[in-house]
Order: C-alpha cells, then structure tokens, then sequence
C-alpha cells in the first residue's frame, strides 16, 4: 500500500519535491532505506520523522496509507 | 482593583471579549515577558505584547540595525540604522504603550545572563536567529523550568511550539525534537536563505498569541506539539511531540554543566 511522504523546510531543495508516493515500508529503517535510495542528499540533513502526524521513535510501526513527515530544524528569527 | 479610566479605555476592546474580561487584563499587567531577539520575530512580538499590556517586558539583543533588517524588522527605520536593536526598540514600545514597564538589555544572550535574568521573568520567548542561542535558551528553560515560546522561520517556511509546559502530565522541550544541534553548514540562515518580512510578521504573531494564552488560561495552548506554517501553500502543519530517546542525554542536567558547556563550538 502506498504511503505519503512530505518534506518540509529546506529539505524540498534536497528531494527537489514536496512530496512523494512509496511503496509500504514497515518501520523506519525501511523508510529511511527507501528514501536515502533515491534522495541521498538527505543522508546529511537533521530531521524528525512523524507518522500520521506524532513524532516517531525507532521502534514506530508505519500504518498503511500513513501520512509521513519529514521535519528539519528552523533557525531564522 | 481600582483601575484608572485610561487602564480601561486602553484595553476595553480586549476586556470586552466573551471569556477573557477584567480578569485576564490584570493577569497580563501582572506578567514578565522577557524576548530574546528584536528581529524579524521579535519586532511583532514586541509591538502586540506592549499593545496588549504585558506588565513587565524585557527585550534582549546585542546586534545593530543594518540596512537589510528593514525588510521585517518593523520597529526600525532608516534613520535607526547603527543604532543597538534593544534600546531603539524599547524607545519605540514606550511611545506606544507607557503602561508597560520595559527593561532593555543591549547585551549578547549567554549562560551568565540567562542565569541571571531569566529568573525575573514568567515567560520566555525564543526570537532568536541561530541554533546556538536557540540550545543555550532552551536548556536554561528546562534547567529553570521557566515556560518557552518558541519561534524560527525558513524560507516562507515557519515553526511554533510552547516548550516546559505541563499539558497532560507531560512536557517537552526543544531537544526533543532535534537532540543535536545541526551543523553551521548544515541549515541556512535567514541571511543565505533569504526572507519575506510577513512570513517572521505571522510567526511572531503566533508566538505572541500563545504568549497571551500562556498568561490568560485562555484557549487550547499549543504544548506538545510543533506547529509549522507555510506561506506559499497557506497550510499549517501540526506534529504531536512525544520524548525522544537522546534528549535528556544530550541535555546539560546541572547548572555547572550548563555554564561550561560551549554552545558556539556545538553548532558549528
């Protein structure tokens, strides 16, 4: 089942996108896997991931048909 | 309390709202609202909470006004130009409102001054411009376990959260979120990266209505959560925060470990 990942900040000048459709992957790791494949600029970017919209941990589970982010920090005032 | 007719002719409009009342305007005479940074966060955040008659207001920031500030830094002009952010913006807020008791401190925000100063204040607010002041703020917060309104801008993107705020027994903070400052190199500034001034206008603005909330009881506090803004798309996007693993690891537990940690040398 496909899963909804959203990039935020400056980490759309790395994917070059604001979104992207993956196939399921169940845990993070695998995410990260996936998204590194295809987006290794963001092998070298800070952020949080949230699933459905809750920070997750290393032991989340991804429901399917999750909506993803992937959050960076701000520091502009 | 007798209050004069000027009191209640200043902030009638307020006063008069459904749930906020007589009541809620002595709670915000009452309190001390000390705001790191006179940018492009702080200028509005500054402008609304001496408007809405915070009691005490501290303003914090060492830097002078240049030329490009004036795109978003809505206090100054260009005769401010050279002149320190603090003591330009404390002469303009008195103009506005000389209900409000305002301290400036044309000094640098470090260790020394955030044990010092932030224990005369109720709330916090976070409009700095760089991850090193951001990390020495929030570990000051959680050490002293003062309430911080966080605020940061990228791009026509911007971020809120309400860090060390008791909402459901729980409270975060900044680290975590992010536990490990990111590199210098790793995330532009405003200065690279460029900014429009509304969009640090509108994420001031958030900051200084959760302020008011904070001060109030009014409302539902943005705690636990990380809200970001993006200007382009019009859309809000909003993340439950829960504790992340590294946080408390990576955070200074003690003051004496606050004070000899060097923060500049962190993030970069």
């Amino acid at each position: 089942m496909a899963l909804e990942v959203q990039f935020f900040g400056q980490l759309t000048d790395k994917t070059g996108k604001s979104t992207v459709q993956l196939n399921h992957a169940t845990n993070l790791i695998q995410l990260k896997e996936i998204l590194f494949k295809e987006f290794p600029l963001l092998k070298e970017s800070k952020f949080v991931i949230a699933i459905n919209n809750k920070m997750a941990t290393d032991t989340s589970e991804i429901p399917e048909h999750a909506v993803i982010a992937l959050m960076p920090p701000f520091s502009g005032g | 309390m007798e209050k004069s007719k000027e009191y209640i002719l200043r902030y009638q409009r307020q006063i008069i709202l459904n749930g906020f009342g007589i009541e809620a305007q002595e709670k915000i005479t009452s309190a001390k609202v000390l705001v790191i940074g006179a940018g492009g966060l702080g200028c509005p955040i500054l402008q609304y909470l001496v408007a809405v008659g915070v009691g005490v207001l501290g303003v914090v920031d060492n830097d002078q006004i240049t030329l490009s500030n004036l795109n978003r830094q809505i206090l100054f002009g260009q005769e401010d130009i050279g002149k320190n952010k603090a003591i330009t913006a404390t002469q303009k807020l008195i103009a506005q409102n000389n209900l409000v008791k305002i301290n400036p401190y044309a000094q640098h925000c470090n260790q020394t001054f955030a044990l010092e100063i932030f224990p005369k204040y109720d709330i916090i607010v976070d409009a700095t411009d760089n991850f090193a002041t951001r990390y020495l703020i929030n570990d000051a917060c959680v050490l002293l376990k003062k309430p911080l309104v966080f605020g940061a801008v990228s791009q026509f993107e911007g971020q809120v959260a309400v860090f060390n705020v008791i909402k459901n027994g729980q409270s975060f903070n900044y680290r975590d979120l992010f536990p490990v400052p990111p590199k210098s190199n790793e995330v532009l500034s405003c200065s690279e990266g460029g900014v429009l001034g509304v969009l640090p206008g509108i994420i001031g603005m958030l900051q200084a209505m959760e302020v008011i909330k904070l001060i109030t009881g009014i409302g539902a506090l943005l705690a636990n959560e990380l809200l970001t803004y993006n200007a382009l798309r019009l859309e809000y996007y909003k993340m439950q925060i829960v504790q992340h693993p590294k946080s408390e690891k990576n955070r200074p537990t003690t003051l004496e470990a606050f004070t000899k940690l060097n923060y500049e040398w962190l993030c970069n």
